[in-house]
C-alpha cells in the first residue's frame, strides 16, 4: 500500500462530504475560468484582428476612456502618412449597434475605408465585396450571418436603417466573425459622425526595427501639431499595448481577477471548514496514528494531501465545466459576439493555481491542528 | 489459532537480564495539581518479562501505560527505556515506531483500511518499500491466523479478529516492548483466551517484553509478575 492510497481512502470514506466540497470548488473554478477566458479571449481576438492586418501601431483620440468610440478627423491620416517611418495608414470608425429590429444587441459595426489596406484582408465567401460606388451595402461575419439567418442579397436593419447584405466574410477570429462591416461613409452617415473615424491603423516602414523604435515613433505621433501649433491630440500605442490598455479589456480583466479573488477566499473558507471538520471527527484516529509512531509531518502531509486531491479534482471538473459553458455562450445569440469558445491558458493556469493555493491555505490550519493532537487526549476522545 | 512461528528470534540472554523499562519515582499530576494520577511510582521491567498491572478504575493504570509508551511525560521522576531516559530522547515518535507496540481495548483499527493495510500503517515510518510492507504484513497476518481475512475491513471482522489484527499491527516494526491496555476488555471469553494464548506465544517464542493492563485476574494469571496500582501508588508486587 502506498501513502497516497491511505489519503485516497480517507476521502472515499466520506464520499458525500468530499463530493459536496469538490462540487463547490468546481463551481468556483468554473466561474473564474469562464470569466478569465472571456476577458482574455476578448483581448486576444482584438489583438489578432490587428495582427492579421500587419498593424504595428493604433492611434486614437488622446484622453478618451472609450477608445472604440474615439473621435478623430479623417484627414489626420494624411499627416500620419507624411511621417517617413510610416509605410501605410488606414482608418476605421467602429460602433456597437443593434441589428435585426433590436433582436441582437452589442454587435460591432466597423466602417472601413474602401481604399485602405484593411478591407482587402476580408475573405468574402459568399456575395461580393463592398465598392465605393454602391451605398447601403453591408458585409456580415460568417457567425453573425448564421445567427441572424441572412445571406447575400438579403436586407438587414441596422440601427433602424435598412442595408443590403452584399456578402459574407469568413475569419477564424470569433470577435470579427460576429461583427459586420460597411463602408466608412455609410457608417459615418448612419451614426451621424461625418468625416470622423475612431482610430488609425498604422503599418511602419522597415526602418522601424525594435520595440524602442516603435515607442519612439508613437511618441513622435503624439507630438504632432497642427498649423495652429496646437497638438493634434493623438494617442499612439503598439498594437498589443493598445489592446491591453483598452478600457473594455481592462474592465473585463479586472472583473475576472476580482471574481477570482472572491473565489480564492470562498474556496479557502470552504476547504478550511471541510478539513477542520474532518480533523475533528478523526481526532482519535489521528491520535492512534501518532501513538503508533507517525510523525507530525506525516499527519500534515496526509491532511494536505487530502486537500490537494480534492482541489485538483475540483479544478479539473471546474475547467471542463467552464469549457462547456464557454462553448454554449459562444453559440448563444446574446453573448456570441463577446465570447470565444475554448479556455484561455490564463484561465487554466489561474484556475489550477488559485484553487490549489486556496486548498493549501485552507488545509494548513487543520493539518497543523491535526499534527498537534495529543495521543493521550485522542485515546480518551469519543 | 495458527501454528505459524511468531517471527523474530527471542532476544539474547544478556538482553533478557537487563531492565528494558526503569521507572524512577514518577509522578503525574493533572489539572494544575488538582489530580494526582501517579505518586512516586518506581518499577523495573526486565527485557523479555511478562508483567501485568492491575488496579481499580481511576487507579492510574492507563496513565502509567501512557508514560511507559512515551505518549505522555511525567510531572516528576524519570523513565528509562533500554537505559535511555525518555526526557532526553530526541525523537519519541521514532522510539514508539521502532521499539514499542500498542494494543488497545477498542482495537483502534482504521475503518477505511483492510486488515492487511492496517498492519502496514506503522511501517510507513520505516525504510521498507511498499512491496516489503505488504509481504511483512502478510507474514504477520499468518502468524495471528488471519490470512484469509487479509482483504476484510475491520467492520467485516469479529471483535476477536480485530484484536488479532491490532496485535499484528503492534508487531509490524518488530518492537521490543508490547503494551496492552485491557486487551480482552471488549472480547468474549473464547476470543479473550485466544488473544492471551497469542500473547503467551509472543512472549515465549519471540522473547517479547509484555506489559498488560487488566482488571481481570485470569489475564494477570498469564503474566510472570503482577503489580497493583491503587490511588496512583504501587501498593504491592506479589511474586
Amino acid at each position: 500500500m502506498q501513502f497516497a492510497e491511505v489519503i485516497a481512502k480517507n476521502l472515499l470514506h466520506r464520499k458525500t462530504r468530499a463530493a459536496l466540497t469538490m462540487g463547490g470548488l468546481a463551481l468556483a473554478v468554473m466561474a473564474m475560468a469562464t470569466l478569465l477566458s472571456v476577458a482574455w479571449g476578448f483581448a486576444n481576438s482584438a489583438a489578432a484582428y490587428y495582427q492579421a492586418r500587419n498593424v504595428d501601431i493604433v492611434a486614437v483620440r488622446a484622453g478618451v476612456s472609450d477608445r472604440l468610440t474615439s473621435t478623430l478627423r479623417f484627414d489626420l491620416g494624411d499627416r500620419l502618412k507624411a511621417l517617413p517611418q510610416i509605410a501605410d495608414v488606414d482608418a476605421s470608425l467602429t460602433e456597437v449597434v443593434s441589428i435585426g429590429e433590436g433582436s441582437l444587441f452589442g454587435v460591432p459595426l466597423r466602417g472601413l475605408n474602401l481604399h485602405g489596406f484593411a478591407v482587402g484582408q476580408l475573405q468574402i465567401t459568399a456575395g461580393k465585396p463592398l465598392t465605393p460606388e454602391e451605398h447601403g451595402q453591408i458585409l456580415l461575419g460568417v457567425e453573425l450571418a448564421d445567427a441572424v439567418h441572412k445571406q447575400a442579397g438579403d436586407s438587414l436593419e441596422v440601427e433602424g436603417r435598412s442595408f443590403t447584405v452584399a456578402g459574407i466574410f469568413s475569419t477564424t477570429n470569433p470577435l470579427e466573425s460576429n461583427s459586420l462591416c460597411a463602408s466608412l461613409a455609410d457608417v459615418q452617415s448612419l451614426m451621424d459622425r461625418p468625416q470622423e473615424v475612431s482610430e488609425f491603423q498604422i503599418r511602419v516602414s522597415p526602418t522601424v526595427r525594435s520595440d524602442a523604435d516603435l515607442r519612439t515613433l508613437c511618441q513622435e505621433i503624439e507630438n504632432l501639431r497642427g498649423s495652429d501649433r496646437q497638438p493634434l491630440g493623438l494617442k499612439a500605442l503598439p498594437t498589443r499595448q493598445f489592446v491591453d490598455s483598452a478600457t473594455e479589456t481592462k474592465l473585463a480583466k479586472s472583473m475576472a481577477w476580482g471574481t477570482s479573488a472572491i473565489v480564492l477566499v470562498l474556496s479557502w473558507i470552504g476547504m478550511l471548514n471541510t478539513m477542520l471538520m474532518s480533523v475533528l471527527e478523526r481526532t482519535r484516529e489521528i491520535g492512534i496514528l501518532r501513538a503508533i509512531g507517525w510523525k507530525r509531518s506525516r499527519i500534515v502531509r496526509m491532511i494536505l494531501g487530502e486537500s490537494f486531491i480534492l482541489c485538483f479534482a475540483a479544478a479539473i471538473a471546474g475547467l471542463l465545466a467552464a469549457w462547456a459553458v464557454l462553448s454554449v455562450l459562444s453559440r448563444w445569440s446574446v453573448t456570441r459576439t463577446l465570447v470565444s469558445p475554448g479556455l484561455s491558458s490564463t484561465a487554466v493556469v489561474g484556475g489550477l493555481a488559485i484553487v490549489l493555493l486556496a486548498g493549501g491555505l485552507g488545509a494548513l490550519y487543520p493539518a497543523l491542528r491535526g499534527a498537534n493532537i495529543s495521543p493521550t487526549e485522542a485515546l480518551r476522545y469519543d | 489459532m495458527t501454528d505459524a512461528s511468531l517471527g523474530s528470534a527471542p532476544h539474547s540472554a544478556t538482553a533478557a537480564a537487563a531492565p528494558l523499562l526503569r521507572v524512577e519515582t514518577v509522578s503525574r499530576v493533572f489539572d494544575d495539581g488538582q489530580v494526582h494520577a501517579l505518586r512516586d511510582v518506581s518499577l523495573q521491567v526486565r527485557s523479555g518479562e511478562y508483567l501485568a498491572i492491575m488496579g481499580p478504575s481511576g487507579s492510574g493504570k492507563s496513565t502509567l501505560l501512557n508514560l511507559l509508551g512515551a505518549l505522555d511525560r511525567p510531572t516528576a521522576g524519570e523513565i528509562y527505556v533500554a537505559g535511555e531516559p525518555l526526557s532526553k530522547h530526541a525523537d519519541l515518535d521514532r522510539l514508539r515506531a521502532e521499539t514499542i507496540g500498542f494494543v488497545f481495548q477498542s482495537f483502534h483499527l482504521l475503518p477505511t483500511l483492510t486488515a492487511l493495510e492496517n498492519i502496514q500503517i506503522p511501517m510507513f515510518e520505516t525504510a521498507r518499500s511498499a512491496r516489503q510492507r505488504v509481504a511483512h504484513a502478510r507474514e504477520l497476518l499468518e502468524q495471528v491466523g488471519l490470512t484469509v481475512r487479509a482483504d476484510h475491513l475491520p467492520a467485516q471482522l469479529s471483535v476477536g479478529e480485530r484484536q488479532r489484527v491490532a496485535i499484528a499491527r503492534a508487531l509490524a516494526n518488530d518492537p521490543r516492548l508490547l503494551l496492552a491496555d485491557e486487551p480482552t476488555g471488549n472480547l468474549d471469553s473464547a476470543a479473550g483466551a485466544g488473544v492471551l494464548d497469542l500473547f503467551d506465544r509472543l512472549h515465549r517464542e519471540r522473547g517479547l517484553t509484555l506489559v498488560v493492563i487488566t482488571h481481570g485476574a485470569e489475564v494477570a494469571a498469564r503474566a510472570e509478575r503482577t503489580v497493583i496500582l491503587r490511588d496512583g501508588r504501587l501498593q504491592e508486587t506479589p511474586a
